[in-house]
């Protein structure tokens, strides 16, 4: 005989310790078992698109900074590209390397706080966060050095940045970029076989290649899936196509996959580090851009890989001095539309997992 | 003067057991702070050693909330219900044998009663708190705390058979159901005579109390604070303490049944209860090392864990140790080298097959 | 990029193995904040501004470059058609700190402060005045676009060293490999407490 048993549905979330306070997900459980879920945004919307019509193009980059705020430099990177190519400006190739840097620096900052989470979602009791927190605080010194802030760098200019970098700093990136890759290899080390790692990531919150293209996810978790796609290589900006890297892509699509890919592209950060440390050329970082840009009329999408996936910026310019519409396209909205499909049939456990290696910031995915 | 015994045991347990689960909360903080490579609490007297005292104060002046929708009554015994077991399991501990000891000796057994079935008694007495968790979990009227308390019913009843399996084969090697004898029995400490059985009772220990990597029950990155959540204040210490009377319980079980107790190993010094304490530490010590490196398991792996692995390994090690009671083996020297042997290729062999069954490896 | 290892457990032993590792050696990684402190960057957009009333002309240019329109600017003209600013407020509850004015101000008359510790107990204590923001012992700018005062400042320290301003040849040499203790040391029980730099 069949017990007639009724779905419970909770809410997990907004007061819920893994969804960071601002992100609900209306789960229907039947027992332990996911049958539905919903995830429920919008708890963090500060209107930043709106925003950005009631500012100049200059004073809209700090704003930037607070969208994810745990990649601040690449959202930087990613609206100043587009500023400047709607406006027709170019860095000087020094500050290009610099963003280089800076852009791959944030890169493996951010993975190592999202693999950290992610752990700590699992259960880890944050020794593997803590671990990463050691490496993250060193790069956090360092942009602190660059910009004066740890958090909101505010450091790309339309047409260069704000700043040369100190002297002190070569020396220190160099030490780290010398360090880094034992680092890494000591979290391998702790979780790449550990089985309890294994057992949970394994096969569990697949994404299948065709869902995620279709889903249009990017980034890691596009990877994950096993479809090489970085706009690093595909659609180079900077100087990337002057770089060395490789592109680490998973085979399954599982949450171990993505697990894995941040940690190899965190190795691949590295590499185009020391390259552009090495052929880091002199002069200027600044061009000389006023400070109230008045971009010709017209329009212009402007993207970059960003460490969560694909950061785009679309202006819509009526040559005044701020942008007549800007719309973001912000890589953790886009990732997390496909939540629902990688945790139907699985455990609780399996979906809490699940979000955290997906890398969201609710600062991007509400705006 | 049986009475004045038992009043003299009741003191020294309660004091015991108190102080022992304050030093635990600290230890737990500090030394998982040395593993994450920070100090841990340092700020509350000498060393953060009034940290536990600080948050007690802090904790019982907090409200005590109940659920406007919860049961009443049930929410407010639960704490209770799941609290006191933990301090019943003492009442059999010995903590230093008969005769002369490090420093005085003893006419008798320093245990509050040095029941003939006191392994029997400890089993009943720990799975009592599980009923306090369910009442706990059903009074909150949270989904959460119906989750959590869901999760403990089945984790509780599958670790309770693999745990005392593992037991059957202590008091087959001792031949006595009293704690005392049992010590007594151990002239070669049973973590090496039987190693499997260690490790069946280490492992389903940590999931009956509910710690890393079993402590599905407080996974508050999925189910909050699971039964608990609706607690606040002097409840919510209740649990929070009762938690660790129970590791503080099971570092003692698992002392006295596995690592000789109160005796100094192979006697080369005199028994005492320091040699108990210390051996106290050290377990908890391992389990705090577990814990501060690995990440949960999931609730049906877990099962599986308890179902697929502990249980047929817990029957292959009854069987050992029973073959080796019946036959000329005895439990001398030959017995360790044949069980360590033997444990490491069940577990590599098991572990492996497990694996496979289980079928989760992908790509 | 499957790793087709048979797991027996070596994983999780290796995973406590340096754990263990990691408690033997106890390399402290984090700093006793009011003991100890680490020098921030030259550059530090603190949480003050800094008003410079002697070199302001009041141009408001500041106040206009502000995203958030949070510099308020009253101006007189003096008797020697130069301007003055006759009140001048910045809400430090509402600046977000991102420097934009002082990278603006043509004459060098506002500063990002180097003071990180504000905490008070009211917004309105926030709001500051021109009698506040000026220069004070307690309100140091810092070398934030202001290369005339990023030279005299100390270098900072960092984690990357260690918790040292740099790798001079005075420092202790750092045991080599990836475990190396970072940080700052940590202050021993009884020890006298040890100030890494000055604030
Ligand atoms: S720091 Fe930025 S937000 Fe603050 S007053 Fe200056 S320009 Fe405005
Ligand atoms: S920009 Fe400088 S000089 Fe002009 S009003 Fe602001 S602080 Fe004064």
């Amino acid at each position: 005989m069949a017990l007639r048993t009724e779905p419970i549905v909770v809410n997990m979330g907004p007061q819920h310790p893994a969804t960071h306070g601002v992100f609900r997900m209306r789960v229907t459980l039947d027992g332990e078992v996911i049958t539905d879920l919903e995830p429920v945004m919008g708890y963090l919307h500060r209107g930043v698109e709106k925003l950005a019509e009631a500012r100049t193009y200059t004073q809209f980059i700090p704003l930037t900074d607070r969208m994810d705020y745990l990649s601040s430099m690449s959202n930087n990177l990613a609206y100043v590209l587009a500023v400047e190519k709607l406006a027709g400006v170019e860095a000087p190739p020094r500050a290009q390397y610099l963003r280089v840097i800076m852009a791959e620096m944030m890169r493996i900052s951010n993975h190592l706080m999202a693999v950290g989470t992610f752990l700590d979602d699992m259960g880890a009791f944050h020794t593997p966060l803590l671990y990463m927190f050691r490496e993250r605080e060193k790069l956090l010194d360092l942009f602190e050095m660059v910009c004066g802030q740890r958090l909101t760098y505010n450091y790309m200019r339309i047409g260069g940045l704000s700043h040369d970098i100190p002297p002190e700093f070569l020396p220190a990136l160099k030490k780290f970029v010398r360090d880094m890759p034992g680092f890494v290899d000591e979290y391998d080390q702790l979780i790449r076989e550990n089985e309890i790692v294994l057992a949970r990531t394994r096969g569990v919150g697949v994404l299948p290649r065709a869902l995620a293209i279709n889903a249009s996810a990017s980034g890691p978790v596009l990877r994950g899936s096993g479809v090489k796609w970085d706009l690093r290589k595909t659609d180079p900006y900077l100087v990337y196509d002057k770089l060395e890297f490789d592109v680490p892509t998973g085979a399954v699509g599982d949450i171990y996959d993505r697990y894995r890919v941040r940690i190899e592209e965190m190795r691949q950060s590295v590499r185009i580090l020391e390259q552009a440390i090495e052929r880091l050329p002199p002069g200027e970082v600044r061009s000389d851009v006023p400070h109230l840009v008045h971009p010709p009329r017209g329009e212009v999408y402007g993207h970059i890989e960003a460490p969560k996936g694909e950061l785009g910026f679309y202006l819509v310019s009526d040559t005044g001095i701020a942008p007549y519409r800007c719309h973001i396209r912000p890589p953790s909205l886009i990732n997390l539309t496909a939540l629902r499909d990688m945790v139907l049939g699985m455990k609780i456990a399996d979906a809490i997992i699940t979000l955290g290696s997906i890398d969201i910031v609710l600062g991007e995915v509400d705006r | 003067m049986d009475w004045l015994r038992w009043i003299i045991f009741v003191v020294i347990i309660l004091a015991f057991a108190l102080s022992f689960v304050m030093a635990f909360i600290l230890l737990e903080r500090r030394i998982v702070g040395k593993f994450q490579l920070r100090p841990g609490p340092n700020r509350v007297g000498p060393m953060g050693m009034l940290q536990p005292v600080a948050d007690a104060v802090k904790i019982l002046l907090k409200e005590d909330i109940t659920p406007a929708k919860g049961d009443r009554w049930v929410h407010r015994l639960a704490p209770i219900v799941a609290f006191a077991p933990a301090l019943l399991v003492f009442a059999v501990v010995p903590f230093q044998g008969k005769g002369p000891g490090l420093g005085f000796s003893l006419d008798q057994p320093a245990a509050l009663a040095d029941l003939n079935v006191g392994v029997l008694y400890i089993v009943a007495v720990s799975s009592i708190s599980v009923i306090g968790m369910i009442m706990a979990g059903w009074a909150s009227n949270n989904k959460y705390s119906l989750l959590g308390a869901m999760r403990a019913i089945a984790q509780m009843v599958s670790y309770e058979v693999p745990l005392v399996l593992s037991i059957v084969g202590i008091v087959i090697a001792s031949g006595s159901l009293s704690l005392n004898s049992i010590v007594e029995a151990q002239s070669i400490p049973f973590i090496l005579l039987q190693p499997l059985g260690f490790l069946i009772y280490f492992l389903g220990a940590t999931a009956e109390i509910n710690r890393a990597p079993f402590d599905l029950l407080e996974a508050e990155s999925e189910i909050v604070a699971s039964y608990h959540t609706e607690y606040s204040g002097m409840r919510f210490a209740m649990f929070f303490l009762g938690e660790y009377a129970y590791a503080l319980g099971v570092s003692a079980i698992v002392s006295v049944l596995f690592l000789g107790g109160y005796k100094f190993p192979f006697g080369l010094l005199p028994q005492s209860f320091i040699w108990f304490l210390a051996k106290i530490f050290l377990v908890f010590f391992l389990m705090l090392w577990v814990r501060s490196t690995l990440p949960r398991v999931r609730i049906d792996q877990m099962m599986a864990f308890a179902w697929k692995f502990l249980l047929p390994l817990s029957l292959v090690n009854l069987l050992l140790v029973a073959a080796e009671g019946v036959s000329t083996i005895g439990f001398g020297w030959a017995a360790v080298g044949i069980n360590v042997i033997l444990a490491i290729a069940f577990v590599v062999i098991w572990a492996n097959r497990f694996y496979r069954v289980k079928g989760v490896t992908v790509g | 990029m499957a790793d087709a290892k048979k797991p027996l457990g070596q994983g999780i032993l290796k995973g406590l193995a340096l754990t263990l590792k990691h408690f033997l050696a106890r390399p402290i990684i984090t700093v006793q904040y009011p003991e100890q402190t680490l020098v921030h960057s030259r550059r530090l957009r603190g949480c003050d501004l800094v008003w410079d009333p002697e070199r302001c002309t009041a141009c408001c240019t500041c106040a206009k470059s502000c995203p958030q329109g949070n510099i308020r600017i009253e101006t007189r003209l003096r008797p020697d058609n130069t301007r003055e600013a006759v009140v001048f407020e910045i809400d430090h509850g509402r600046t977000m700190f991102c420097g934009l004015c002082v990278e603006s101000c043509p004459f060098d008359a506002i500063h990002m402060g180097k003071a990180s510790e504000r905490a008070t107990y009211s917004r309105e204590s926030l709001v500051l005045p021109k009698e506040k923001l000026t220069i004070s012992p307690e309100r140091q700018p810092s070398g934030y676009f202001r290369p005339q005062f990023e030279a005299e400042l100390p270098p900072q320290t960092l984690l990357v060293y260690g918790g040292r301003a740099s790798e001079g040849p005075a420092a202790p040499a750092a045991p080599a490999g990836p475990p190396a203790p970072a940080g700052a040391t940590p202050p021993a029980a009884g020890a006298p407490k040890e100030k890494v730099g000055v604030k």
